[in-house]
């Protein structure tokens, strides 16, 4: 096994290490750690509420990437945010929408709402439709979600999942709706896009945290906190790097 | 029962994938190789079914005339045209209209239409900056667009500022692609405690 392997493979055990321990201690402390404050995920119960007491809808966008490629976990992290949108307006009578860029996306969606609607005992109001396949290329999904985003009655607009610069363009369509907009990227420039055009922006691994904050499962709050040790961790790799590499290369640990 | 045993399925083939990413054997390269074949064809299938719902929205828009549905009546019947076209592509590979039809649709219709909603993208981010000044009233947005200008100018040909080019140059190079690095690298840790989740079955989008 190469060296960039097995430095891989540290990394993915110390993730699965951490994981457990942070979830073992949570289960034995009885208590849930503290998490900071994200505007955005904190207003999110509040602004359900808001949508479906105006008769409004919600649109959560996934993001025009594939699952089952690179951009499996960024849908993913959209599918916690609806699954918690879902649950909080089964009773609007207008449901949210959900818009994705693939196939799988949008039946993982499909799933999602299902399972939120049998949760509130209300099968009979699920409709399939309101998870769409948008467009399957990155532009002809955003000329699908500036239309739906027209057509449908758009109170709040959440863009969570991989999506390019073309995510302006979404916003610019949200704006013209005067929608709250909530926007988290996996791509740095989107991410600049977010912070301009946006309300509320989910800039780095914050997109990541939706599962924690809104689902309140003890493994998401564990795999948060794992997360944070390892950027501790890939911090001090960084400032310390330049003076143990020497050092292991004289070891003849690394070339 | 039935989510149990989609989740020991889902949880087995993360694992044993992520193993095989890992062990250099001829067994775990055939086994990926396999995974992804299956995958490939999921993922066709998937797409058919989105083409399918993509469909049904649109009939049932046009089905109840709600707002846009002349669109959605334009997209039906575009999809029709390019549909047939296809079919007559693969059933008479000979046939010119088959053949030049369905290249005609996506050289000379979707790509310029896709290229003039990219182009659109330039006035839609200087809106925005301006948009951005007036909502959030803050020194961060206005060191935001400050930033932004000053490297727009610095890209700009103009002979006599090459210190702001030198200057938009260091930005570019050294504050703007280090946060960049440091972003991806915050990125990378969410996707990995994402993709862990799915194995341990914490995240079951396709569960009951």
């Amino acid at each position: 096994m190469s060296t960039e392997a097995i430095l891989a493979l540290s990394i993915v055990v110390l993730a699965f290490l951490l994981i457990v321990i942070f979830w073992i201690w949570a289960r034995r402390s009885g208590q849930p750690p503290a998490l900071r404050v994200m505007p955005a995920f904190r207003d999110l119960p509040q602004r359900t509420g808001e949508s479906v007491e105006s008769g409004k809808r919600i649109h959560v966008s996934l993001g025009s990437g594939a699952i089952g490629g690179a951009n499996t976990a960024s849908a993913l992290a959209g599918l916690n945010v609806l699954e918690a949108v879902a649950e909080a307006s089964t009773v609007s009578d207008k449901p949210p929408i959900v818009t994705a860029g693939d196939g799988a996306a949008m039946m993982l969606a499909q799933n999602t709402f299902r399972r939120a609607y049998k949760r509130q005992n209300a099968e009979d109001r699920y409709d399939q439709l309101a998870s769409r396949l948008a467009g399957t290329t990155a532009l002809s999904y955003t000329a699908g979600v500036m239309t739906t985003l027209k057509d449908e009655d758009v109170s709040t607009n959440i863009i969570i999942g991989s999506v390019g610069p073309e995510v302006a363009l979404m916003a610019d369509a949200g704006w013209g709706q005067k929608a709250h907009q909530v926007i988290g990227a996996d791509n740095v420039q989107a991410q600049a896009q977010a912070y301009v055009a946006a309300d509320q922006a989910l800039i780095g691994e914050d997109m990541f945290a939706a599962g924690a904050y809104l689902g309140h499962k003890p493994l998401h709050r564990a795999s948060l906190q794992a997360q944070d040790v390892l950027r501790i961790v890939v911090i001090a790799v960084i400032v310390l790097g330049p003076f143990i590499a020497p050092v292991l290369r004289s070891a003849g640990v690394i070339k | 029962m039935t989510s149990r045993l989609l989740m020991g399925i889902a949880v087995l083939s993360g694992i044993t994938t992520l193993i095989l990413y890992f062990v250099n054997l001829q067994l775990g390269l055939d086994v990926r190789a396999l995974l992804v074949e299956w995958v490939s064809i999921l993922a066709a299938m998937a797409l058919l079914l989105g083409v399918i719902n993509l469909v049904a929205v649109h009939l049932r828009k046009v089905g109840t005339q709600a707002k846009g549905w002349m669109y959605s009546l334009i997209l039906f019947v575009s999809f029709l045209v390019v549909l047939s076209l296809g079919i007559v592509k693969l059933a008479v590979p000979a046939n010119p209209i088959g053949r030049d039809g369905v290249n005609f649709a996506f050289n000379y219709i979707q790509a310029p239409v896709e290229a003039a909603l990219a182009a659109l993208l330039g006035v839609v981010l200087i809106v925005a900056g301006a948009r951005l000044i007036y909502r959030r009233r803050n020194w961060g947005a206005v060191f935001f667009v400050l930033i932004a200008a000053m490297l727009l100018v610095g890209v700009a040909p103009l002979n006599n500022l090459s210190f702001m080019q030198g200057l938009s140059q260091w930005i570019m190079q050294v504050p703007a692609a280090g946060g960049a690095r440091g972003i991806l690298l915050g990125i990378a840790l969410g996707v990995l405690t994402t993709g862990l989740r799915v194995i341990m079955g914490a995240d079951r989008p396709y569960g009951e």
